[in-house]
């Protein structure tokens, strides 16, 4: 290298750590105001989520994807089973996502009952994809204060984590919208104890198919999809395992619904199946055709309660006569 | 090895360390052995299908400059044809037996060849056509052959624009590999803004906007006629800003150790005609075609307007196969071409210009290739034909439902946003080049602005290290 080279070298290394610098400061200060907003979210995602892992306290805990936020009417739990309850579904979630929900609430509080909801795609690659970036978003702003999550994050997405911890603002990406407005001015639907009920239908023409027969199960979400019930079974907490009501061309099975029974009969549990139960077959219940709209949830809810009330009186009165 | 991914950040600084490390002698040999480490982290046999061409067209130039007469044509040709072929066995030829299977279908044949199952090699498209820019700019005397088969190889493999561009030109290029560089200042700063900006259109722009186009696109026949719409405008931002956000990142990433690459976009969004913008737009394919295909088709046409236009049409239903073998490519290229045309006849009959101020001319114009070009898009982003001509219905009859939003429905104000910075970021340089943020003489605004975009980028920018558009080309 020639003297004016180094000479350009230096200039540009000099400038180069300027900027690296600057940009630390402000990745710290936005960082930290996005950190403050996060932990007061009003409602919405961020407000579910802190609350399944940072102070739960109800009877009846409801895991899912949208399927569960929108399928799964709080109040009518609350109400038919005097059981407080609380709707602990994510959008684009699947096992992966409930299962590291599940351990964490555990830890600070043991529910009586717990529902899964299940979709006939749970255990496919595609769906452990979404919800790792689902998981990766709720839980980076998290890792620096929780070493289980740090852990979690170690574990599914270790490049995020690495990212997460050089810069503290990229925890927040994609957030900044639900932070700086408020998520109750983009969602006008209610949010009750976790559940949210959408109104009216927008299903037009053909009832589209949802399976793919290529599908094969995600080794990685078979195994959490079991540690979830060995995990409910060994707290000695009621579980329902659940496929609930959908408007789509109809299907038998699938790859993952038969792993998904084939677990559940190996820990002896039940898997209850309304996927296409005829009194929900009908598009003036549904949102869309995987989403129950606001009188088909409370329809299947009542259903469902009702169900899960004549199995408890059968098989675990004790639950109903004491509630917390 | 993706631009947006940690192994490239690393991988080029680490290179680019290197490169001005080593003595000038060497480093053609280092930036050799990077490109082929870089094309081989994709899928390492293909590497043998490079090779295969860099060989042939290597000799094929020796020999073309080397004889003369009908020999000379010979080889040019020799040469065309084992580019083309490779092309055409990779790219076309499972297209072809498929239209073969449906032609014999229809008669009640059943076709005996079976369709090959393989992946394209990447970016084929993109250096097969460099490569044959060599031999033919050889051929007519433009660019001495190339002696040196390590400089040849190292032209075609160019890391930084070897799997999608832009398609260099040997003048351009070559003797910049002779050439000592040093370590400049003010060169390595210009790149790295370069580079910074395509990795806002890429991560900020292109990948999100591509979540809502993937949602509507994947289900056409689920979604209304104003989702469709909306989806079909951001998917030309999105094409935009995936395709020369890549080329910025190559060319800023060559500028850096010194290489000027041709620039390969000039703000197309903003074609002030439909004609204009394909001027604006992947400037090194397009100006390919005119080069090497429609300036000594037109030679022989000069006086012939029908035959000038019918070319303009052959060389877009050129582009639209090169880009893909499938008809939606095809109609996407003829409807481009048309519509080029089509232009061209309405500004010679009616000279709107005598009639419209020039101001509306060009906001009429602006708005009315943007829309021209936003439908075109449709055929090449559509998974076939079929969703083609359903979404056009669904657009044409605004077909009744709601406005999908996406999931969570707050995404659909990121696309909008991404959208709209790029747009507004793109009139400024248009029409107000004055208005500087990283290119500003103030020192602070100049570090605002670096710090502002690369928060913007760490906020709201995709980090899931999708892969550009323009690779499976």
């Amino acid at each position: 290298m020639t003297k004016e080279e180094v000479k350009h070298v230096g200039k540009f290394f000099k400038k180069f750590i300027i900027l690296l610098v600057l940009l630390f400061i402000t990745d710290r200060i936005i960082g930290t105001l996005l950190e403050n907003a996060y932990k007061n979210a009003p409602q919405g995602d961020i407000k579910t989520f802190a609350h399944s892992i940072t102070d739960p306290t109800e009877d009846i805990f409801i895991y899912g994807s949208s399927r569960a936020v929108h399928g799964y009417d709080t109040r009518v739990f609350t109400d038919s089973l005097a059981l407080s309850c609380f709707n602990s579904g994510r959008e684009n979630s699947n096992i992966l996502y409930h299962t590291s929900i599940l351990d964490e609430m555990l830890k600070k509080h043991k529910p009586k009952v717990v529902v899964l909801d299940v979709s006939a795609r749970e255990l496919t690659w595609r769906s452990a994809e979404n919800s790792k970036m689902v998981l990766a978003s709720m839980i980076l702003p998290y890792i620096h204060s929780d070493t289980s999550f740090a852990n979690i994050a170690r574990q599914l997405f270790p490049e995020e984590l690495m990212k997460a911890q050089v810069s503290k603002i990229y925890a927040y990406n994609s957030m900044v919208l639900s932070l700086a407005v408020g998520k109750r001015k983009f969602n006008k639907d209610k949010n009750l104890n976790g559940y949210v009920p959408i109104h009216g239908t927008k299903i037009t023409g053909k009832i589209p198919s949802f399976t793919d027969e290529s599908d094969q199960t995600d080794s990685f979400a078979k195994q959490k999809f079991e540690e979830f019930v060995r995990t409910v079974k060994e707290n000695n907490i009621r579980l329902y395992v659940i496929q609930s009501p959908l408007y789509v061309k109809h299907f038998n099975t699938t790859v993952s619904l038969d792993t998904i029974r084939s677990i559940l009969n190996r820990y002896n549990e039940p898997f209850w199946d309304y996927g296409f139960d005829t009194a929900f077959y009908k598009k003036e219940l549904f949102y869309d055709n995987l989403h129950l709209n606001s009188v088909g949830s409370e329809l299947f809810s009542k259903k469902l309660v009702s169900d899960i009330k004549s199995d408890l009186e059968k098989n675990d009165p004790e639950i109903l006569n004491h509630p917390q | 090895m993706l631009f947006n991914s940690l192994d490239f950040v690393g991988f080029f600084f680490i290179i680019t360390a290197l490169f001005f490390i080593l003595p000038h002698k060497y480093r053609w040999l280092l930036l050799l052995m990077a490109s082929c480490y870089f094309y081989m982290d994709f899928i390492p046999i293909y590497i043998l299908v490079l090779g295969f061409t860099i060989v042939v067209d290597y000799f094929a130039g020796i020999f073309i400059e080397k004889s003369a007469g009908a020999k000379r044509k010979w080889f040019l040709r020799m040469s065309i044809v084992a580019n083309v072929g490779i092309l055409g066995f990779f790219k076309y030829f499972n297209f072809v037996n498929d239209n073969i299977t449906f032609f014999l279908k229809l008669f009640h044949f059943t076709n005996p060849i079976t369709d090959l199952s393989f992946i394209l090699p990447i970016g084929l498209s993109f250096h097969t056509f460099q490569a044959m820019s060599y031999t033919i700019e050889v051929y007519r005397g433009n660019q001495k052959a190339e002696r040196n088969f390590g400089i040849y190889a190292l032209y075609v493999m160019f890391y930084p624009q070897l799997v999608a561009g832009p398609i260099e030109r040997p003048q351009n290029i070559i003797h910049q590999f002779y050439e000592p560089k040093k370590f400049n200042y003010e060169k390595a700063v210009s790149g790295l803004k370069i580079v910074l900006w395509g990795y806002f259109k890429k991560l900020v722009v292109a990948d999100r906007i591509s979540i809502y186009v993937n949602a509507v696109y994947n289900n056409p026949y689920h979604h209304s006629g104003k989702t469709l719409f909306v989806a079909t405008i951001l998917f030309w931002v999105q094409i935009y800003c995936d395709f020369s956000g890549y080329s910025d990142i190559a060319i800023g990433t060559a500028k850096v150790m010194g290489y000027d690459l041709m620039q390969n976009f000039k703000r197309p969004i903003l074609g002030k005609s439909v004609a204009e913008k394909w001027n604006r737009w992947h400037i090194s394919l397009y100006s390919w075609f005119r080069d090497y295909v429609y300036t000594p088709l037109s030679r022989g046409a000069r006086r012939n307007k029908t035959k000038l236009l019918s070319y303009i049409v052959v060389i877009f239903l050129l582009s639209g196969l090169w880009h893909g073998a499938n008809w939606t490519f095809i109609i996407w290229g003829a409807f481009s071409g048309l519509s080029v045309v089509v232009e061209r006849l309405y500004k010679d009959k009616v000279k709107p210009q005598k009639y419209i101020p020039k101001i509306w001319m060009i906001i009429f114009g602006t708005i009315i290739s943007f829309m021209v070009t936003a439908l075109s898009c449709l055929f090449f982003r559509a998974l076939n034909v079929k969703d083609a001509l359903h979404i056009v219905k669904s657009i044409v009859t605004m077909k009744k439902g709601p406005l999908f939003k996406g999931s969570p429905p707050i995404n659909f104000y990121y696309y909008i946003i991404a959208a709209a910075l790029l747009i507004i970021v793109e009139l400024f340089q248009e029409y107000l080049p004055q208005v500087k943020l990283i290119n500003n003489k103030s020192v602070v605004i100049r570090y605002a602005g670096y710090i502002i975009i690369l928060m913007v980028i760490l906020l709201i920018g995709v980090f899931n290290g999708s892969q550009f558009i323009y690779f499976q080309f």
